[in-house]
C-alpha cells in the first residue's frame, strides 16, 4: 500500500559503504594511477588497501568508477567512486 | 516434511514497523558423490575466509560455515492446476559449484531453514527435505527445480509382469 509511513528492514546485515573522493595528480601520477587500475586491479574488478578517509583505520576498497580532467597548471583532478567493503 | 513453526522472536521482527534484525536462509545441499555438503547462506553476515586474492563472506551456524552466494528463490504460485514448482538459482561466479555439479550423477538434495541475524546458532523454522531436479549450469548461475520427494508418485507395484522384463512369459 502506498499509504503511512513505509515498512523498513535491513535486507543484509552488512554492506559496503559508499566514498567519494578527489584528489590532484601530476600528468605522471595519473599514468601510474591509470596502470594500477588496469593492470593491478583488472579494471577495478579486485579490492585494494587504504585508509578510511574518516577515521584513517586501514579498510579495504572497489572503485566503482574514476573519471579525471584537466585542472590548474599541469595538475588533473581525478575523482573517484569508491567502495569500503565490510 | 516438517511444518514450519515459527517463534516469538521471528514474528515480532517479522511484523515491526521497522527493525535491523535480518531473516538468513541457511542451504544444506548434500550428494552422495560429495565428501561434504554445500552450505549457502543468503546474508555475508561476518569474513569466513580471506585469502590473497579473494575473501569468502558468509554465516556461522551452530559452528557450521554456511558460504554466501546471491540466491535467487521462484517460490511456487497459487494456480488452479496447483502448485506451480519452486526454482532455486543461486550465483556461479567463480564457477566451482557449476563444475562440481556437472561431476555428478543422481539427484542432490537440500535442506533450508532460517534464522535470524541476532541469534543464527536458533533455527525458527526448518525444510529438511527437497530434492532438486533439472539441475542447468551457465557461465553465472547454477538452476534447479526445488521439488518434494513425493512417496506416492512413485510406480506401484515396482515390478511389472510385462513383455520387456520377462519375456519368458510371453
Amino acid at each position: 500500500m502506498d499509504a503511512g509511513p513505509a515498512k523498513v528492514r535491513r535486507k543484509t546485515t552488512s554492506a559496503p559503504r559508499p566514498v567519494m573522493g578527489q584528489v590532484l595528480l601530476t600528468g605522471t601520477q595519473l599514468e601510474t594511477f591509470k596502470l594500477f587500475h588496469r593492470d593491478s586491479l583488472l579494471d577495478g574488478a579486485l579490492r585494494f588497501s587504504w585508509l578510511d578517509p574518516e577515521n584513517d583505520d586501514p579498510v579495504e576498497m572497489r572503485i566503482l568508477g574514476a573519471s579525471w580532467t584537466a585542472s590548474d597548471g599541469n595538475l588533473y583532478a581525478l575523482s573517484l567512486e569508491l567502495e569500503i567493503l565490510p | 516434511m516438517t511444518e514450519a513453526v515459527t517463534s516469538i522472536d521471528f514474528t515480532r521482527h517479522a511484523f515491526a514497523s521497522e527493525t535491523g534484525v535480518v531473516t538468513i536462509f541457511l542451504m544444506t545441499i548434500t550428494h552422495e558423490g560429495l565428501d561434504q555438503p554445500i552450505m549457502v547462506s543468503t546474508d555475508p553476515t561476518q569474513r569466513l575466509e580471506e585469502t590473497s586474492s579473494d575473501v569468502i563472506y558468509g554465516t556461522v551456524s551452530r559452528g557450521n560455515q554456511f558460504i554466501y552466494l546471491p540466491v535467487v528463490l521462484e517460490l511456487p504460485s497459487d494456480t488452479e492446476e496447483g502448485p506451480k514448482i519452486m526454482r532455486i538459482t543461486i550465483d556461479n561466479v567463480s564457477q566451482q559449484i557449476g563444475s562440481t555439479v556437472r561431476q555428478m550423477v543422481g539427484p542432490f538434495r537440500m535442506s533450508c531453514e532460517f534464522v535470524l541475524s541476532d541469534d543464527t546458532d536458533t533455527v525458527m523454522a526448518t525444510w529438511p527435505d527437497y530434492v532438486l531436479t533439472n539441475v542447468r549450469t551457465n557461465e553465472m548461475t547454477v538452476s534447479a527445480e526445488v521439488v518434494v520427494d513425493m512417496m506416492f508418485s512413485e510406480p506401484f507395484p515396482a515390478g511389472t509382469f510385462n513383455p520387456a522384463e520377462f519375456p519368458g512369459l510371453f
